[in-house]
């Protein structure tokens, strides 16, 4: 084949230039740390790394469901703690005050613990009445004075609000009014004892097993939103720990294997030398350089 | 005496011959850098013998004519694939700019974005009661919006940037069939009168080179010498006449026509082909896609949103805000936030019965996200946005793949036509050495001949 000096420079030419290429590509994957730097370096882990992005981004929102969900439910936990505490006292007081001489004294502690009993009853979190069911905006309870009456929000204090924790799996944030207090009825309880101890009256009874009953009914609610709280830190470990692999295979399909690059830019570093001394040895020479 | 001075005559014209081919030497030489060049030998040809005592008896040498080395079947090779490439390299070009506009993957592209809209929603369901969570919803929907928008009006953009490249490619075909039509004029004038147009020959394949780089097309050589040029098969080079092409918008899709008529130019190939296929076909389907995503995100959301209730302005309200649309239009690449909602936050739906701590309406909206709703149900919304990315990874990668495979067989047949048409200065500096050689012997000849002359003067 007749060779040309044209040819020479050609294919000197083409081969510096495609191990440049080589190069530069490399060079960027090293640089970014990122084998994929736009959908076409490799469609298929580019698409990949896109579901599992979509996958993680569903992850982290669930988690933060669980989160909020946790410190919903804790809040819960600790005032219905509290709450049944109260109640304890309550009984107790009554216990007292059937061998009592003078009420007045229990009838003020009475109306202290309801009033106390009142603010549980209202408590407000994160903007929320948390025993108002999904009216949370509204105040649950009234307390009247006047007439010695407690009133309950007029559109109800039930419903419960959920959050979604993992596909599909919807977990709830909080207990009702209705549930932990019945309606009203444990609050109307406790005042009907302060009315009676008011008025000089041992509660009879009846009206200290209401209060009684009243305390299941806490203990209950209490009991569900602990259980509630164990199952959302299992979902919490679980996302955690699908994260930890989705990142990984993320990484896998997306990140630059230093090592491999590095070897990969050395390789190629060395072709380019060659091909440049090569060139730069063989294409000066003509004839001319000897007649 | 005859036989001497036939000597003489000899030694002459070969002086004469040796110079002339030093001369097409010196020019091969000379334009061993030239783009287009094509080397040129001198053909040196013996003289007609004439009758002598002996027999027919050689009367020495002349150069009978100029020829330029060039292979029209390479040529035809490398116009083919020159068109390939530049078609496989313009669109690839092109996709790396769409990739651009699309910028996945990455933290800061529509994707994310999208996410972004179903997440707020969920953030919505935790505290639907609060007005921070609506300003969430909110932003990321404009936010949502603004991405589509970008990513739209990005590829509206690129078509009419793709538009007025077409224009000016236009323009520089018509100019390469001119200067083609004003070669050919030359050129057969050259031939008319014998002379040699080796120059204006390689000039012409050069500018015909040029050509093959823009578009589609079909040369013939007719027999005045004249290259005639069909692009898309509409004939814009006859002999010395040239017909203009001209690009014609036809609202959404563009052609390329003869001026004046609708003649149209089947343009499939080179970077005018890339072109109109990007602009008529790939970028027009990439904008569907938009289209029929953000139209089910805007469906999806609505309906919804529409029998969700939102949150009671005055407490004094009697009931909720319902039937509220989120989204009131879409439109090339416009999505529309209810402006009514930009005033009044409360009106975002949360709330399936209207109380303000139900969240259900809001994670029903949430979980658009991962319904199938679209094509049939068969797959979510942010699937088909996944799918939209990965096809135009795929056929990015298609291009790039091309470009690397036309350029290779390019690269050959470049390799080819050099190794036959290039100038080995090798060659010609030993054509240089022999035609010297011969030039010394036959001025030598003419001066032993004298010298013979001489003797047979002296002789008197």
């Amino acid at each position: 084949m007749r060779v040309t000096e044209l040819n020479m420079v050609s294919s000197f030419l083409n081969s510096v230039t495609s191990s440049r290429a080589k190069i530069d590509k490399l060079n960027k994957q090293l640089s970014t740390q990122k084998r994929v730097n736009s959908m076409s370096d490799d469609p298929a882990a580019a698409t990949s790394a896109l579901r599992l992005k979509d996958k993680l981004t569903q992850n982290d929102q669930y988690q933060t469901n669980i989160t909020f969900a946790s410190s919903m439910l804790s809040t819960t936990v600790s005032s219905l703690d509290a709450a049944s505490d109260l109640i304890i006292r309550i009984d107790a007081s009554l216990a007292r005050a059937t061998t009592a001489t003078d009420l007045a004294p229990f009838a003020n502690d009475m109306k202290q613990m309801f009033e106390e009993l009142m603010q549980i009853a209202n408590t407000n979190f994160n903007g929320k009445y948390i025993y108002g069911g999904t009216q949370t905006k509204d105040i649950p309870y009234t307390y009247d004075p006047v007439t010695n009456t407690v009133s309950m929000n007029p559109n109800g204090v039930a419903g419960s609000i959920n959050l979604d924790v993992s596909p599909g799996i919807q977990e709830s944030t909080n207990v009702s009014g209705a549930e932990v207090f019945n309606g009203k009825d444990t609050l109307d309880a406790v005042l009907a004892a302060y009315v009676a101890l008011n008025n000089g009256r041992v509660p009879t009874a009846a009206e200290r097993s209401a209060i009684t009953a009243a305390n299941n009914r806490i203990l209950t609610a209490s009991v569900k939103s602990g259980t509630s709280l164990t199952r959302l830190d299992n979902f919490q470990s679980q996302l955690e720990g699908q994260n930890t692999m989705l990142q990984s295979i993320l990484s896998q399909a997306q990140d630059t294997d230093v090592a491999k690059a590095i070897v990969e830019l050395q390789h190629q570093q060395t072709i380019l030398d060659t091909s440049l001394k090569i060139g730069a040895q063989v294409i000066p020479k003509t004839l001319v350089d000897f007649i | 005496m005859a036989g001497l001075s036939k000597v003489f005559e000899t030694a002459r014209r070969s002086l004469f011959a040796q110079r002339d081919a030093m001369d097409v030497t010196s020019h091969n030489i000379a334009n061993a850098g030239t783009t287009g060049f094509t080397r040129q030998r001198a053909e040196l040809t013996t003289t007609t013998p004439l009758p002598d005592r002996v027999g027919l008896l050689g009367t020495g040498v002349e150069m009978s004519s100029v020829s330029r080395l060039r292979e029209k079947f390479i040529d035809t090779q490398y116009r083919n694939t020159n068109q390939s490439l530049n078609n496989a390299s313009m669109q690839s070009r092109i996709f790396s700019q769409i990739e651009g506009l699309l910028n996945e993957p990455s933290d800061n592209a529509l994707q994310n974005m999208m996410q972004g809209f179903y997440k707020a929603w969920q953030t919505l369901a935790s505290t639907p009661e609060d007005t921070g969570a609506r300003q969430v919803v909110l932003q990321s929907a404009r936010t949502l919006s603004n991405g589509i928008n970008q990513l739209y009006t990005g590829f509206t953009q690129l078509q009419n940037d793709l538009k007025e490249e077409a224009v000016a490619k236009v323009d520089t075909v018509n100019a390469l069939a001119r200067d083609i039509a004003s070669f050919n004029e030359k050129i057969m004038t050259a031939k008319n009168g014998n002379l040699s147009a080796n120059d204006l020959m390689d000039s012409r394949d050069l500018k015909i080179d040029e050509l093959s780089k823009l578009v589609n097309m079909r040369v013939s050589e007719d027999n005045q010498g004249a290259l005639n040029v069909s692009v898309g098969g509409v004939s814009i080079v006859n002999q010395t006449d040239t017909i203009s092409l001209e690009l014609k918008d036809n609202g959404t899709t563009i052609s390329i026509n003869a001026t004046g008529s609708s003649n149209s130019s089947q343009i499939i190939n080179g970077e005018l082909g890339g072109i109109l296929k990007q602009y008529n076909t790939v970028l027009p389907a990439y904008k569907g896609s938009i289209d029929t995503m953000s139209q089910s995100i805007m469906d999806g959301v609505n309906a919804v949103h529409q029998t969700g209730y939102g949150l009671k302005t005055q407490a004094t309200d009697p009931t909720a805000p319902t039937g509220t649309l989120f989204f009131t239009s879409y439109g090339n690449g416009v999505l529309t936030v209810n402006p009514d909602i930009v005033d009044n936050l409360n009106l975002i739906a949360a709330s399936t019965d209207g109380s303000a701590g139900n969240n259900k309406t809001a994670i029903q909206i949430a979980n658009l996200f991962d319904t199938p709703t679209m094509s049939g149900g068969t797959i979510s919304v942010h699937q088909y946005y996944n799918a939209f990315a990965s096809r135009i990874g795929t056929e990015s990668a298609d291009a790039a793949r091309d470009e690397q495979s036309q350029t290779l067989i390019l690269t050959q047949v470049e390799g080819q036509r050099n190794s036959f048409s290039g100038v080995s200065l090798d060659e010609e500096m030993t054509n240089m050495i022999k035609f010297q050689r011969a030039y010394d012997a036959s001025a030598k000849l003419i001066k032993t001949v004298d010298d013979m002359m001489n003797s047979i003067i002296a002789l008197r």
